[in-house]
């Protein structure tokens, strides 16, 4: 395991599996069966993150992988790419693949998945079989107070019944 | 359809009493409030996430499962969560009996009826219901708030859709084919 930074209200499970250069923000969930894995350049996680059991960040490149703040990663999606913003929901088995990068409060459908070198713009949404995209109406406030008590629950349940890694 | 005996190695599947074989390569947390009915086979990889339950002092179970069910390998069963009145809480995720779910299929489904059958690569949205006797095919992308009906073959997606109706001899079918598998699970 290479270097990692905790923030002190981080909350990474011990199964998850996390590898090379990665550092992880305050607030920020892993999950169990999670992974976090820096090839290359380093992994740079912002805060009050929720990252899902077998969700995997992958950097092959030399340069850092930013992910933002509020972000949503949930079960076996794959974030490669270049970075993502803030507010983004990547849902089940999405994936930012290539050099792409993610703006804010963008979603990512079930299954869905980014061209190989793009840079998705503000709240667009990727969803549907043929794949379409859209701009979000109305914003995403509704979004943003789900995942603040999505995180408090996370926080008070989560350290319960799974082993911990202690920070600080 | 006759099927060949699949064995395993004894030490890798733990039984219990009541018969359920669970994996000890499978990812289970909160095992506390997780009910496994009996016959039941829990395959490797497959995370099982009991402790995800309800918020307040219950003592709910977080995860449901009833008999003669099979949990393919690299499945992931985690109950799904909305905001209620404004408390978010996670709610129980119910499968009945005789249900087989395939691998690498993702389950946020808030209950699954009896003589189910899932394939694999499924993705089963959060709060879907799907009701008795259905069979989800391979790839199938089911969306949030779905009920499938009974006797349904749901296929595509995402959003799934019905393309299919089940014959009334289903549930025999299933059951038959589902107390087959368990009993041809054997170890080496």
């Amino acid at each position: 395991m290479g270097r990692l930074q905790l923030d002190l209200h981080a909350l990474v499970c011990k199964n998850a599996v996390i590898e090379g250069d990665v550092q992880i923000g305050s607030g920020t969930v892993v999950h169990v069966g999670a992974s976090i894995i820096a090839k290359n350049g380093p992994i740079i996680i912002g805060s009050n993150n929720i990252i899902c059991e077998r969700a995997a960040i992958i950097n092959h490149h030399s340069t850092p992988l930013m992910i933002g703040d509020n972000n949503l990663l949930e079960t076996d999606c794959l974030v490669e790419g270049r970075g993502i913003g803030h507010g983004n929901t990547i849902q089940a088995r999405g994936r930012v693949a290539g050099t792409s990068t993610l703006g804010n409060n963008c979603v990512v459908g079930a299954t869905c998945t980014t061209e190989p070198a793009e840079s998705v713009p503000d709240n667009t949404v990727l969803f549907g079989n043929p794949q379409s995209r859209r701009l979000r109406a109305g914003g995403n406030t509704e979004h943003a107070a789900t995942h603040k008590r999505h995180l408090e629950y996370i926080h008070e349940m989560l350290p319960r019944y799974n082993h911990i890694v202690e920070t600080g | 359809m006759e099927l060949g005996l699949t064995t395993y190695k004894k030490g890798e599947f733990i039984e219990t009493d009541t018969g359920n074989k669970v994996s000890r390569r499978s990812l289970i947390s909160g095992s506390q409030n997780i009910v496994l009915g009996g016959k039941t086979v829990v395959h490797s990889r497959c995370t099982i996430r009991g402790d995800l339950r309800r918020a307040g002092p219950t003592h709910q179970a977080a995860v449901l499962i009833g008999r003669f069910c099979s949990l393919g390998e690299a499945s992931v069963l985690r109950p799904p969560y909305k905001t209620y009145k404004g408390v978010f809480s996670y709610y129980p995720l119910k499968i009945g009996d005789h249900v087989d779910i395939g691998e690498n299929t993702i389950v946020e489904a808030a209950s699954i009826g009896s003589y189910v059958k899932i394939g694999k690569n499924c993705i089963i949205g959060r709060f879907a219901i799907i009701k008795e006797c259905c069979l989800i095919e391979d790839n199938t992308v089911i969306a949030p708030n779905t009920v499938v009906p009974p006797f349904s073959v749901v296929a595509g997606g995402p959003p799934a859709q019905v393309v299919a109706r089940l014959p009334e001899s289903t549930q025999d079918v299933f059951e038959a084919q589902s107390k087959d598998k368990y009993a041809k699970f054997v170890p080496a």
